[in-house]
C-alpha cells in the first residue's frame, strides 16, 4: 500500500460528464476494518489504540444519539463482511449502475462504521488532522481511482483552520476532489472569522464546501439544551443549518468571499424559505446593525448557497414541495440519495408524480453540472 | 359581523360564547416594562428587599436591546415618565386600546427574573414581579390581562407560583422563555405543565432565553439580528421536545402560545416531524397520532412580528400550508418596533373570516374572553 501523505498528485482522471445520467451529492463510504490504519502514521496508530479518539460527546465510537435500527442502513446494503458503504461493487450495483449516477460525491462521515463519529471531530487537532488525511487518502485510492464516477468531498480538521487549510492545499488540485466536507455542528457558527482561512483555501483551490448534517461539535444538540429522543434529535437537524445560514449571511462572509460556494447536505429545503423571508423582514428594521452587508440577505443565496433534496420534504399536499423549491431557487437545489442509509431517496421514486419534468431535470443533472463546473467536461 | 361558530379545534376547550356576548378581540402580546428594580421593593419580603438594596438594585435587563433603544420602541409609542415606552400604565393603555383596537390585551413583562442564577432569588423576584403587575397594572384597567412570570429554573416553585397567581383570574397564561436550560418537554419541567393544565391556563413560549448555553446549536450568534431571527430554531426544538416527551398525552388540555417568534417556519417543521415520526414510531410509542395533528390542536402563534406575511396572498398561502385556520392569534408586540404595523397582517389575506378568527375566535379558544355583543 502506498502512503500518499506527502506526495503531490499526478493522477490522471477525466472530468466527470453528467449527460444522460444524474449526479448524487451524498454517498457515504465506510472504510473496511483496519483500512485506515495503513494510512495513519505509527505514532497516531498507537495513540488511537491506547487512548482512543476523544471527542466532545464523551463516548468512544458512538454518536450522542445512536442510530435506532440496523445502524440506520438500508437492510439490503450490508455486504457479506463489513459495513454498508465499504464494498465498491455493491455501491456500483445498487447505486451507480442502477440509476446511472455519473457523478457521485463521497462524504465519509463515519470512518469507524455505523455511528456519526467523524474523524474531523477528534478533539486533539493533530489527531483530527492525521485521521482526516487517512480518510482522504483511503477514499481516493480505493474508491475514486478504480471508479471515477465517484469523487470525494475531503474531510478536514475543521476546528483547526491552519491544519484544515494545509490539507485543502495538499489535495485541492487532485482531480478526484470536488469539494471540502464540512459538518453542520460546529464549535462556532460558520460565519466566524476563525473559519475564514478555510474558505480562502477552498477558493484558492476552486472548491466548494458541502456541509453535511452531523452530531457532536461541542454544543448541545439544540440551542435550548439536549434533546432526549432520537426522533427529536433528528427533527432538530435542520435547526443547525438554519443557524449556519444566518451566520454566513450576517457575518459578511459572502461579501468577503464572493466566490465562496456552500452546499447544505441532508438539511432539507423548504424550511430555508420562511427563514430567509423572516431574515429579510427583520433586516429591514435592524440593518443599521449590519451596515457593511452589501445585499439584502436573501439575495446572497443564488450565488452562494445550494441545498440537496434528501430527505425530501413530504408536505401533505405534494404541490407544496415544488412551490418551496421554486421559492428557494430552483437553480440551487441538487439531488442526494444518502446511500446506503435507510432514508435513501431513489431518484426515480422520490419526486411526486405531479413534479414538473424540467425542474426534476435541473435537480438531478443541470444544477450539478453548473455547481461542479462540468459544462466544458472534456 | 356576527361571531363565527366557536367549534375550533383547540385542545381541552369546550367553551362557547355566552348569550348576548361576542368573542373579544385580544392583543395576545403586549409588553409592560419594569422601570427599575426598586419598583419591586414593596413586593419583596424584608430579606430580599435588603438583599436588593445591598446589591445596589441590579436591574436584570435582558440583553435583547438597550432600554429605550429605537428598536425597542415603535415610532409613536408614548414614553413613560422615565422616557421609556411601556413603563407607565396610562400611556400603554392609551396606545394599545386605540379606536378599532383590542378589547383585551395580555401583558408579557420580560424583566429578566429567569436569568437570575440564584434559584431562591429567582423565585422571590418572579413573585414580586407578578404582584407588581397585579397591583400597578391589572388594578388600573380591567381590559388588561397578564402572563405569570415563573421561576422556570425550579419547576416545583414555578408550579407554586402558578397556583398562587391563578387565584387572581386576571392572569391569563403562564410565561416561559423560548430558550431554557433544559427543553420544556423534559420530565423535570412537568410540574409547570401540570399546574397550567390544572388552572386551564395556556402557556406562552415567548422569545427570550436564559443563556445558560449558546442560544444556537452551533455556538453564539454575533448580532441581535442573528440572535432574534434565529430563535425560531429553538421553538422548533421546544415543540419537538414537548411532543416527543409526551407532554400532550400526559396533560391533554395543554395549550401553547408561541409568542413573538414568527410562524412561517411551522409548515416545513411539521412535515419533517411527521416524516421522522413515521420512521421512528417505536422510539416514541406514546405518540399515537401525527405530531402535526397534535401541534395543530395544541399550539397557537401570535401574529407580530409578521415576518412579511402581510404581502397580499401570503397569509392565505401560509394557512393552506399549515392546514389549519386555528393556529394564529393576533398580537401587536407593543411597543417593539417592526417593519410593518401590527394590523397590516390583515393585508395578507383576502378572507375576512380568517382575519376575524385570528382576532377573536382563536383567542377565545385560548382565553375565553368575551364582551357584550353590542360593544
Amino acid at each position: 500500500m502506498t502512503t500518499l501523505q506527502e506526495r503531490p498528485y499526478t493522477v490522471d482522471l477525466p472530468v466527470p460528464r453528467v449527460t444522460t445520467g444524474i449526479a448524487d451529492v451524498d454517498i457515504h463510504p465506510v472504510p473496511p476494518a483496519d483500512a485506515l490504519t495503513a494510512y495513519l502514521p505509527r505514532r497516531w496508530r498507537e495513540i488511537v489504540r491506547e487512548y482512543g479518539v476523544r471527542t466532545t460527546n464523551g463516548l468512544f465510537n458512538l454518536g450522542e444519539y445512536p442510530q435506532l435500527y440496523g445502524g440506520a442502513m438500508r437492510a439490503d446494503t450490508w455486504p457479506e463482511t463489513g459495513f454498508p458503504g465499504s464494498d465498491l461493487d455493491l455501491i456500483r450495483k445498487q447505486l451507480l449502475d442502477l440509476y446511472d449516477v455519473q457523478l457521485g460525491v463521497l462524504q465519509c462521515i463515519s470512518p469507524g462504521g455505523q455511528a456519526l463519529n467523524p474523524a474531523s471531530q477528534a478533539l486533539r487537532p493533530e489527531l483530527a488532522d492525521a485521521l482526516t488525511r487517512a480518510v482522504n487518502d483511503w477514499q481516493l485510492e480505493h474508491l475514486v481511482r478504480p471508479e471515477p464516477r465517484l469523487r470525494a468531498a475531503i474531510s478536514v480538521a475543521f476546528e483547526s483552520p491552519d491544519l484544515a487549510t494545509a490539507e485543502i492545499d495538499r489535495l485541492g488540485s487532485h482531480p478526484g476532489v470536488v469539494a471540502v466536507l464540512g459538518l453542520s455542528k460546529t464549535r462556532d457558527p460558520l460565519g466566524s472569522r476563525r473559519y475564514w482561512p478555510i474558505y480562502e483555501a477552498m477558493i484558492d483551490n476552486g472548491l466548494p464546501m458541502q456541509v453535511h448534517l452531523s452530531q457532536g461539535g461541542g454544543n448541545p444538540s439544540t440551542g435550548t439544551g439536549w434533546a432526549s429522543y432520537h426522533t427529536e434529535y433528528h427533527v432538530g437537524q435542520v435547526q443547525s443549518f438554519q443557524s449556519q445560514l444566518l451566520s454566513l449571511v450576517l457575518s459578511g462572509t459572502f461579501d468577503r468571499y464572493p466566490e465562496l460556494r456552500i452546499m447544505f447536505v441532508e438539511g432539507n429545503v423548504a424550511h430555508f424559505v420562511p427563514l430567509l423571508q423572516r431574515l429579510d423582514y427583520h433586516w429591514e428594521t435592524l440593518r443599521s446593525e449590519v451596515p457593511d452587508l452589501q445585499r439584502k440577505p436573501s439575495e446572497y443565496l443564488a450565488d452562494h448557497v445550494w441545498v440537496s433534496t434528501q430527505p425530501i420534504d413530504e408536505p401533505d399536499k405534494p404541490a407544496h414541495l415544488e412551490e418551496y423549491i421554486e421559492e428557494f431557487g430552483a437553480d440551487n437545489v441538487l439531488f442526494a440519495s444518502d446511500y446506503p442509509h435507510f432514508d435513501f431517496d431513489a431518484p426515480n421514486a422520490v419526486f411526486p408524480p405531479s413534479f414538473p419534468a424540467e425542474l426534476k431535470d435541473k435537480i438531478l443533472r443541470g444544477n450539478a453540472v453548473r455547481f461542479f463546473g462540468l459544462e466544458d467536461g472534456a | 359581523m356576527g361571531a363565527p361558530a366557536m367549534t375550533t379545534g383547540g385542545a381541552g376547550t369546550n367553551r362557547s360564547v355566552p348569550e348576548g356576548r361576542r368573542a373579544a378581540v385580544v392583543d395576545c402580546d403586549v409588553h409592560a416594562v419594569l422601570p427599575s428594580a426598586r419598583n419591586l421593593l414593596p413586593y419583596l419580603d424584608d430579606y430580599w428587599a435588603d438583599q436588593l438594596v445591598a446589591q445596589l438594585a441590579p436591574y436584570y435587563e435582558p440583553g435583547y436591546h438597550p432600554p429605550a433603544s429605537p428598536i425597542a420602541e415603535r415610532p409613536g409609542a408614548t414614553p413613560g415618565p422615565d422616557g421609556r415606552a411601556g413603563t407607565a400604565v396610562d400611556a400603554l393603555v392609551a396606545d394599545v386600546f386605540t379606536d378599532g383596537g383590542p378589547d383585551f390585551a395580555v401583558l408579557n413583562c420580560l424583566y429578566g427574573v429567569q436569568q437570575i442564577h440564584q434559584p431562591r432569588r429567582e423565585i422571590a423576584h418572579a413573585r414580586a414581579l407578578n404582584d407588581w403587575i397585579a397591583r400597578e397594572w391589572l388594578d388600573a384597567d380591567d381590559r388588561l390581562r397578564a402572563s405569570i412570570a415563573v421561576p422556570q429554573g425550579t419547576p416545583d416553585a414555578a408550579a407554586e407560583e402558578i397556583d398562587r397567581c391563578a387565584a387572581d383570574g386576571r392572569f391569563a397564561q403562564v410565561l416561559l422563555l423560548g430558550q431554557s436550560e433544559l427543553p420544556y418537554g423534559r420530565q423535570i419541567n412537568w410540574p409547570i405543565w401540570e399546574a397550567a393544565e390544572r388552572h386551564g391556563l395556556p402557556v406562552a413560549l415567548h422569545i427570550g432565553g436564559v443563556f445558560r448555553q449558546a442560544p444556537t446549536s452551533v455556538g453564539w450568534p454575533s448580532t441581535y439580528l442573528e440572535w432574534y431571527v434565529g430563535q425560531q430554531s429553538n421553538l422548533e426544538a421546544q415543540l419537538a421536545s414537548i411532543v416527543s416527551e409526551g407532554v400532550l398525552q400526559k396533560f391533554p388540555s395543554t395549550r401553547i402560545v408561541v409568542s413573538e417568534l414568527g410562524f412561517g417556519w411551522v409548515p416545513p417543521f411539521l412535515w419533517k416531524f411527521d416524516k421522522l415520526w413515521k420512521s421512528y414510531r417505536p422510539d416514541v410509542p406514546w405518540l399515537t397520532e401525527r405530531p402535526s395533528d397534535l401541534i395543530r390542536r395544541h399550539v397557537r402563534f401570535t401574529t407580530a412580528p409578521s415576518d412579511g406575511f402581510e404581502q397580499p396572498g401570503a397569509l392565505d398561502r401560509l394557512v393552506d400550508r399549515l392546514g389549519s385556520q386555528d393556529m394564529l392569534v393576533y398580537s401587536s408586540d407593543y411597543p417593539h418596533r417592526h417593519h410593518s404595523a401590527p394590523r397590516e397582517i390583515e393585508n395578507g389575506s383576502s378572507d375576512p373570516a380568517l382575519i376575524d378568527r385570528i382576532r377573536r375566535a382563536n383567542a377565545f379558544d385560548l382565553y375565553g374572553l368575551s364582551v357584550p355583543s353590542d360593544l
